[in-house]
Protein backbone atom coordinates (compact mmCIF):
# COMPACT_ATOMS: atom_id res chain seq x y z
CA UNK A 1 0.00 0.00 0.00
CA UNK A 2 1.56 3.32 -0.80
CA UNK A 3 2.00 5.56 2.45
CA UNK A 4 -0.93 8.51 1.09
CA UNK A 5 -0.02 10.41 4.44
CA UNK A 6 3.48 10.25 4.62
CA UNK A 7 3.35 11.97 0.94
CA UNK A 8 0.98 14.44 2.02
CA UNK A 9 3.41 15.51 4.53
CA UNK A 10 6.12 15.45 2.34
CA UNK A 11 4.19 17.48 -0.33
CA UNK A 12 3.53 20.38 2.41
CA UNK A 13 6.85 20.65 3.59
CA UNK A 14 7.94 20.91 -0.18
CA UNK A 15 5.42 23.98 -0.69
CA UNK A 16 6.14 25.35 2.54
CA UNK A 17 10.18 26.08 2.35
CA UNK A 18 9.68 26.95 -1.69
CA UNK A 19 7.05 29.21 -0.81
CA UNK A 20 4.43 27.65 -3.07
CA UNK A 21 0.87 26.77 -1.88
CA UNK A 22 -0.51 23.23 -3.01
CA UNK A 23 -3.32 23.32 -5.55
CA UNK A 24 -6.78 24.49 -4.40
CA UNK A 25 -8.83 21.61 -6.93
CA UNK A 26 -8.93 18.88 -4.19
CA UNK A 27 -9.77 16.48 -6.17
CA UNK A 28 -6.46 16.61 -7.97
CA UNK A 29 -4.34 17.29 -5.20
CA UNK A 30 -5.69 13.44 -3.96
CA UNK A 31 -4.74 12.05 -6.93
CA UNK A 32 -1.56 13.38 -7.19
CA UNK A 33 -0.55 12.38 -3.56
CA UNK A 34 -2.05 9.44 -4.75
CA UNK A 35 0.44 9.12 -7.98
CA UNK A 36 3.76 10.06 -5.99
CA UNK A 37 3.02 7.42 -3.38
CA UNK A 38 2.66 4.80 -6.20
CA UNK A 39 5.96 6.18 -7.53
CA UNK A 40 7.39 5.77 -4.01
CA UNK A 41 6.67 2.38 -3.68
CA UNK A 42 7.72 1.03 -7.49
CA UNK A 43 10.89 3.39 -7.79
CA UNK A 44 11.54 4.01 -4.69
CA UNK A 45 11.18 8.05 -5.42
CA UNK A 46 8.71 10.03 -5.65
CA UNK A 47 8.97 10.67 -9.37
CA UNK A 48 6.28 13.47 -10.82
CA UNK A 49 3.12 10.97 -11.50
CA UNK A 50 2.23 12.92 -14.95
CA UNK A 51 5.80 11.49 -16.33
CA UNK A 52 7.04 7.92 -17.56
CA UNK A 53 9.72 6.93 -15.72
CA UNK A 54 12.94 4.93 -17.37
CA UNK A 55 13.39 2.19 -14.27
CA UNK A 56 16.03 0.40 -16.00
CA UNK A 57 17.97 4.13 -15.50
CA UNK A 58 16.57 5.92 -12.23
CA UNK A 59 19.56 7.70 -12.09
CA UNK A 60 18.97 9.87 -15.52
CA UNK A 61 15.58 10.74 -13.77
CA UNK A 62 16.46 12.34 -11.26
CA UNK A 63 15.13 15.83 -12.76
CA UNK A 64 11.78 14.60 -12.43
CA UNK A 65 11.41 13.86 -8.46
CA UNK A 66 9.31 15.95 -6.82
CA UNK A 67 9.78 18.76 -6.77
CA UNK A 68 11.01 18.38 -10.29
CA UNK A 69 13.63 20.63 -11.63
CA UNK A 70 11.13 22.17 -13.96
CA UNK A 71 9.00 23.41 -11.07
CA UNK A 72 10.33 26.71 -10.59
CA UNK A 73 10.21 28.10 -13.83
CA UNK A 74 6.70 26.52 -14.39
CA UNK A 75 5.71 28.11 -11.49
CA UNK A 76 7.17 31.62 -12.49
CA UNK A 77 5.87 30.81 -16.47
CA UNK A 78 2.45 29.71 -15.53
CA UNK A 79 2.07 30.02 -12.21
CA UNK A 80 2.04 26.50 -11.46
CA UNK A 81 3.86 23.26 -12.08
CA UNK A 82 3.18 20.68 -14.59
CA UNK A 83 1.15 18.28 -12.89
CA UNK A 84 -0.27 21.26 -10.88
CA UNK A 85 0.47 20.43 -7.28
CA UNK A 86 2.77 23.28 -6.43
CA UNK A 87 1.44 26.89 -7.06
CA UNK A 88 2.17 30.11 -6.61
CA UNK A 89 0.19 31.71 -4.35
CA UNK A 90 -0.26 35.30 -6.43
CA UNK A 91 -1.16 33.62 -9.47
CA UNK A 92 -3.89 32.04 -7.47
CA UNK A 93 -4.97 35.08 -5.29
CA UNK A 94 -5.30 37.50 -8.89
CA UNK A 95 -7.68 34.40 -9.61
CA UNK A 96 -5.38 32.24 -12.25
CA UNK A 97 -6.64 29.04 -13.19
CA UNK A 98 -4.96 25.30 -13.07
CA UNK A 99 -4.40 23.78 -16.66
CA UNK A 100 -2.00 21.62 -18.49
CA UNK A 101 0.40 23.50 -19.75
CA UNK A 102 3.72 22.68 -21.99
CA UNK A 103 6.14 19.95 -21.13
CA UNK A 104 9.18 21.91 -20.47
CA UNK A 105 11.53 18.88 -19.78
CA UNK A 106 13.23 17.89 -23.07
CA UNK A 107 12.07 15.19 -25.14
CA UNK A 108 15.94 14.01 -24.89
CA UNK A 109 15.63 12.97 -21.56
CA UNK A 110 13.09 10.87 -21.44
CA UNK A 111 15.25 8.18 -23.68
CA UNK B 1 0.20 -4.40 -26.15
CA UNK B 2 -2.26 -4.01 -22.79
CA UNK B 3 -5.14 -1.87 -24.91
CA UNK B 4 -8.13 -1.63 -22.77
CA UNK B 5 -11.59 -0.50 -24.16
CA UNK B 6 -14.06 1.67 -22.63
CA UNK B 7 -17.55 0.84 -24.71
CA UNK B 8 -19.82 3.72 -25.03
CA UNK B 9 -22.92 5.06 -26.94
CA UNK B 10 -20.57 7.38 -29.24
CA UNK B 11 -18.05 4.94 -31.26
CA UNK B 12 -18.33 5.75 -34.96
CA UNK B 13 -14.53 6.89 -34.88
CA UNK B 14 -11.27 5.33 -33.41
CA UNK B 15 -10.56 7.27 -30.50
CA UNK B 16 -7.14 6.13 -28.92
CA UNK B 17 -5.17 7.17 -25.77
CA UNK B 18 -1.80 6.82 -24.73
CA UNK B 19 -1.74 7.77 -21.06
CA UNK B 20 0.08 7.29 -17.22
CA UNK B 21 -1.97 5.28 -15.43
CA UNK B 22 -0.85 7.96 -12.03
CA UNK B 23 -1.35 10.83 -14.45
CA UNK B 24 -4.45 12.98 -13.37
CA UNK B 25 -4.39 14.59 -16.78
CA UNK B 26 -4.54 11.39 -18.27
CA UNK B 27 -7.50 10.34 -15.72
CA UNK B 28 -9.30 13.82 -16.37
CA UNK B 29 -9.44 12.92 -20.04
CA UNK B 30 -10.33 9.60 -19.07
CA UNK B 31 -12.94 10.83 -16.77
CA UNK B 32 -14.19 13.24 -19.79
CA UNK B 33 -14.81 10.71 -22.51
CA UNK B 34 -16.68 8.21 -19.87
CA UNK B 35 -19.53 11.05 -19.04
CA UNK B 36 -19.75 12.19 -22.69
CA UNK B 37 -20.22 8.25 -22.86
CA UNK B 38 -17.78 8.15 -26.01
CA UNK B 39 -16.22 5.04 -26.90
CA UNK B 40 -12.13 4.72 -26.25
CA UNK B 41 -9.07 2.42 -25.94
CA UNK B 42 -6.05 3.01 -24.03
CA UNK B 43 -2.51 2.28 -23.44
CA UNK B 44 -1.11 3.16 -19.89
CA UNK B 45 1.89 3.35 -21.15
CA UNK B 46 4.31 3.03 -17.49
CA UNK B 47 1.89 -0.42 -16.95
CA UNK B 48 4.23 -1.76 -20.08
CA UNK B 49 6.84 -4.16 -19.83
CA UNK B 50 10.14 -2.10 -20.16
CA UNK B 51 11.18 -3.20 -23.41
CA UNK B 52 7.53 -2.85 -24.61
CA UNK B 53 7.56 0.90 -23.29
CA UNK B 54 10.72 1.64 -24.79
CA UNK B 55 9.71 0.94 -28.08
CA UNK B 56 6.28 2.74 -27.85
CA UNK B 57 8.14 5.75 -26.80
CA UNK B 58 10.05 5.56 -30.19
CA UNK B 59 6.88 4.97 -32.23
CA UNK B 60 5.07 7.97 -30.82
CA UNK B 61 8.26 10.22 -30.90
CA UNK B 62 8.53 9.53 -34.59
CA UNK B 63 4.93 10.79 -34.63
CA UNK B 64 4.94 13.72 -32.21
CA UNK B 65 8.09 14.79 -31.33
CA UNK B 66 7.67 16.12 -27.77
CA UNK B 67 6.25 13.70 -25.87
CA UNK B 68 3.46 14.50 -23.10
CA UNK B 69 0.71 12.86 -22.04
CA UNK B 70 -2.40 12.11 -22.42
CA UNK B 71 -2.02 11.70 -26.43
CA UNK B 72 -5.10 11.54 -27.93
CA UNK B 73 -5.70 10.20 -31.49
CA UNK B 74 -9.10 10.00 -33.33
CA UNK B 75 -8.85 7.76 -36.28
CA UNK B 76 -5.25 7.39 -36.01
CA UNK B 77 -4.79 11.31 -36.46
CA UNK B 78 -3.12 13.27 -33.05
CA UNK B 79 -5.37 15.59 -31.45
CA UNK B 80 -2.88 18.29 -29.91
CA UNK B 81 -3.72 19.06 -26.42
CA UNK B 82 -5.57 22.39 -26.84
CA UNK B 83 -7.68 20.95 -29.45
CA UNK B 84 -9.14 18.04 -27.16
CA UNK B 85 -12.22 19.69 -26.07
CA UNK B 86 -13.33 20.77 -29.89
CA UNK B 87 -12.63 17.20 -30.64
CA UNK B 88 -14.75 15.44 -28.22
CA UNK B 89 -17.48 18.06 -29.28
CA UNK B 90 -16.94 16.78 -32.69
CA UNK B 91 -17.32 13.60 -31.94
CA UNK B 92 -20.46 14.49 -29.77
CA UNK B 93 -21.90 15.88 -32.72
CA UNK B 94 -21.40 13.10 -35.41
CA UNK B 95 -22.09 10.01 -33.00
Amino acid sequence: MPDIEKTREYVEMVAEHRGWVLTPENEMLEGLIEGLATNLERYGWRYCPCRLVNEENLEKDRDIICPCAYAEPDIEEYGHCYCSLYCSSDYLEKGGEIRKIPERRPTEEMF
Amino acid sequence: MNVKTISGKIARHNVNLYTISTCIWCTRLKLKLNNANIQYSYTDIDLLPYAEKEALKMELQRIIPRLAFPMMFVDSIYVPNENIDDAIQDLLRDG
